[in-house]
């Protein structure tokens, strides 16, 4: 069960077990220094972000509302609405250049090569169409099936993804399931052509807890089972202890901390990863009240000067580095191994030891 | 689905009871006795003799109770008997039978054309609001909603009739005589197909499912045709209907200008003649075409949209 009892347990310090990646092997999905604008705002709402994923890994890309999150997943597919665009940066894939791809590559890149699910299952169906042909569409695309076998293969695929009775399935309206149903249908469609990415976007938010479990456990299974990588975009940390070998941190439209899943868990180096992890374990302070991060969340396009989270920070203000928090932003730097924060205290705020107490 | 369909048709018999009613309370609406003006109708002389009205009136049972009165008139109409018209003392279902068949003819060519034309383009123009083809699209529908059918008419006659000679300028003689009037009569919901269209289609454009189809790999053509075009369509359905029902007995305009024998023309003439039993019957048919096209727009409504079917199935 992944529930976030989970974290306590995995946060008891532990050797780092993450397969290190072989140098000079291509990563899956490489992204650099991504830029994405929305409508005509003077400053970009994701700014220079890089991240890469290899083959088979799960990557968790944690933030609060507003900071970028599902833009970078909508950009990995180039399937920002027409308000927002890529204003710089690239995009890779196994090695292709996403941004230069023509509309034939790009079609067979989506629903192929990587495939996407939803925060809100049931508004992605089409309320018109069976939702048998909708994922049967997927087959016949990329896998050039006529209706009739594409449509047997879905009976196929429901079952694997845990759809009771799907020949009758097949014939359902969006409205006639479940949200966790229709999360499966989603998967399913998703999974139709052996993707090598699955992007999944807040994928339990809209259900309800027990179907949570349900769904995560079956993308665990799922990818598994085909060794794919998995974008797991996500605010739920327990989701992230659980399922992800990487995480990275998203604060108003930058990375601000990045590394091995349990690494940066157990001894975040951010402030804000530590505050986020203290408000997900629901700690309360001295007056009992629930521990939750002062001041609003910050899109990228409100940031003044200094680092993005200065204005929030528990740290900043105190520290020996107080004027650099307030006038110029920090890199995003090595503090161990793999593990990168991007603060000015990283080496002097000692890591915030966040469970002592559940222990 | 057969509960609602059932209620519908529930619907449209009352609805052609109430009308019934109106209808035959027509001629007690206009001022003067109603035997008076048969009698007026048939003789130029406006001394009528009193004898001759109190015969009339005997012969045609206006001294009876209305209510009796009305329950003759109805079984009457029931067996499509609305009487003799006034004016050319033919039986009126079969004028009315006539000239329904010809301005149905002409509205669905006209609301084919319309359609024809405008829901491709509403879709190209919702596919780059603000782009070239919106713009002219705008432009066009525009000027089409300002210009009246009185104008457009002589000039359709001018050009196409009198100067090109391509087509017939009056009349109703097969396909060549339909296509004038028909192009006249489709430009104004030829415009607001189009923009409704457009609306739907910019709303549908963006619902989550598209992004979703797009996911999957489907080209933009190809989510607007299976994603988009039958989900744009549902409000485009309902205003096809409100406009059948409308043109059937209110292209009353064209159909004089062209000299159609059609339903808009009949009324016309019905209303200057005072021919009582043409109006009566024409004003439940076309009521009852109405209802009718509204209710099957109803259905078409529910195959379209899935949501609507269980919403009834569940009512």
């Amino acid at each position: 069960m992944i529930a976030p009892a989970a974290i306590g347990t995995e946060m008891r310090p532990a050797v780092n077990l993450q397969p290190v990646a072989a140098p000079g092997v291509e990563p899956l999905l490489a992204i650099e220094g991504l830029r994405v604008r929305i409508g005509t705002g003077t400053r970009p709402v994701i700014d220079g972000l890089d991240l890469e994923i290899r083959r088979g890994e799960v990557v968790a890309l944690v933030g609060e509302s507003g900071s970028g999150k599902s833009l970078t997943a909508l950009s990995v597919l180039r399937l920002l609405p027409p308000s927002a665009a890529i204003t710089g940066g690239s995009v890779h894939f196994g090695g292709d250049d996403v941004g230069a791809m023509r509309p034939a590559a790009l079609n067979a890149l989506r629903g192929g090569r990587i495939g996407m699910i939803f925060q809100q299952p049931l508004a992605m169906l089409d309320p018109t169409c069976r939702v048998g042909d909708q994922v049967a569409e997927s087959l016949r695309i990329h896998r050039g099936l006529s209706r009739e076998a594409a449509l047997e293969r879905v009976v196929a695929l429901f079952r694997e993804v845990g759809i009771p009775a799907p020949e009758t399935r097949l014939r359902c309206y969006a409205h006639e399931l479940s949200g966790g149903m229709a999360q499966r249908v989603m998967i399913a469609a998703a999974l139709s052509a052996d993707p090598d990415l699955l992007i999944a976007d807040e994928p339990t938010t809209a259900l309800d807890v027990t179907v949570q479990a349900q769904i995560l456990r079956l993308l665990d299974e799922q990818r598994r089972k085909r060794d794919m990588a998995v974008l797991l975009i996500t605010h739920d940390l327990a989701v992230v202890a659980a399922l992800s070998e990487r995480v990275a941190v998203m604060y108003a439209g930058r990375l601000v901390e990045e590394g091995p899943t349990r690494e940066v868990l157990n001894a975040p180096r951010h402030p804000y990863t530590k505050a986020l992890i203290r408000c997900s374990l629901l700690q309360r302070d001295e007056t009992g009240a629930l521990i939750s991060i002062p001041g609003g969340g910050a899109s990228a396009r409100d940031i003044a000067s200094g680092c993005r989270f200065q204005p929030r920070c528990s740290v900043a203000a105190t520290s020996e580095h107080a004027h650099a928090c307030c006038s110029a932003e920090p890199s995003l730097q090595c503090c161990s191994g793999q593990h990168k924060a991007r603060c000015w205290n990283v080496n002097a705020a000692p890591a915030m030891p966040v469970v002592e107490h559940r222990a | 689905m057969w509960l609602f369909v059932t209620r519908r048709l529930a619907v449209l018999l009352l609805t052609l009871l109430v009308v019934s009613v109106f209808a035959f309370l027509i001629p007690y609406l206009s001022d003067g006795d109603p035997a008076v003006l048969v009698l007026r109708s048939r003789v130029a002389d406006f001394q009528v003799d009193q004898a001759a009205v109190e015969a009339l009136r005997h012969q045609l049972g206006l001294d009876r109770s209305l209510l009796a009165q009305y329950l003759g008139w109805l079984n009457a109409a029931l067996h499509g008997d609305f009487g003799y018209s006034y004016t050319s003392r033919a039986p009126v279902i079969d004028q009315i039978g006539r000239a329904l068949l010809v301005s149905i003819t002409l509205a669905m060519s006209a609301l084919g054309i319309a359609i024809v034309i405008a829901v491709p383009l509403g879709t190209a123009a919702a596919t780059r609001p603000g782009g070239p083809i919106d713009t002219a699209a705008t432009f066009i529908t525009q000027t089409l909603v300002a210009i009246p059918e009185y104008w457009m008419a002589p000039m359709g006659i001018l050009v196409f009739a009198l100067y090109l000679g391509w087509l017939p300028s009056a009349g109703w003689d097969g396909m060549s005589s339909l296509v004038l009037p028909a192009l006249v009569l489709a430009l104004r919901p030829l415009a607001y197909f189009t923009r409704v269209t457009r609306a739907a289609m910019i709303d549908v454009l963006q619902a989550p499912y598209i992004t979703a189809a797009r996911s999957r790999g489907l080209g933009m053509t190809q989510t607007v045709l299976r994603h988009g075009v039958r989900n744009g369509a549902i409000p485009v359905v309902t205003l096809f209907a409100l406009w059948l029902a409308g043109l059937l007995g209110g292209s009353v305009v064209v159909e004089v200008i062209f000299a159609i024998p059609g339903m808009g023309r009949l009324i016309y003439e019905a209303v200057i003649n005072k021919d009582v039993p043409v109006l009566q019957a024409s004003f439940v048919a076309i009521v009852a075409l109405s209802v009718l096209i509204n209710t099957l727009a109803d259905i078409l409504y529910a195959v379209l949209n899935p949501m609507v079917r269980m919403a009834h199935a569940h009512a």
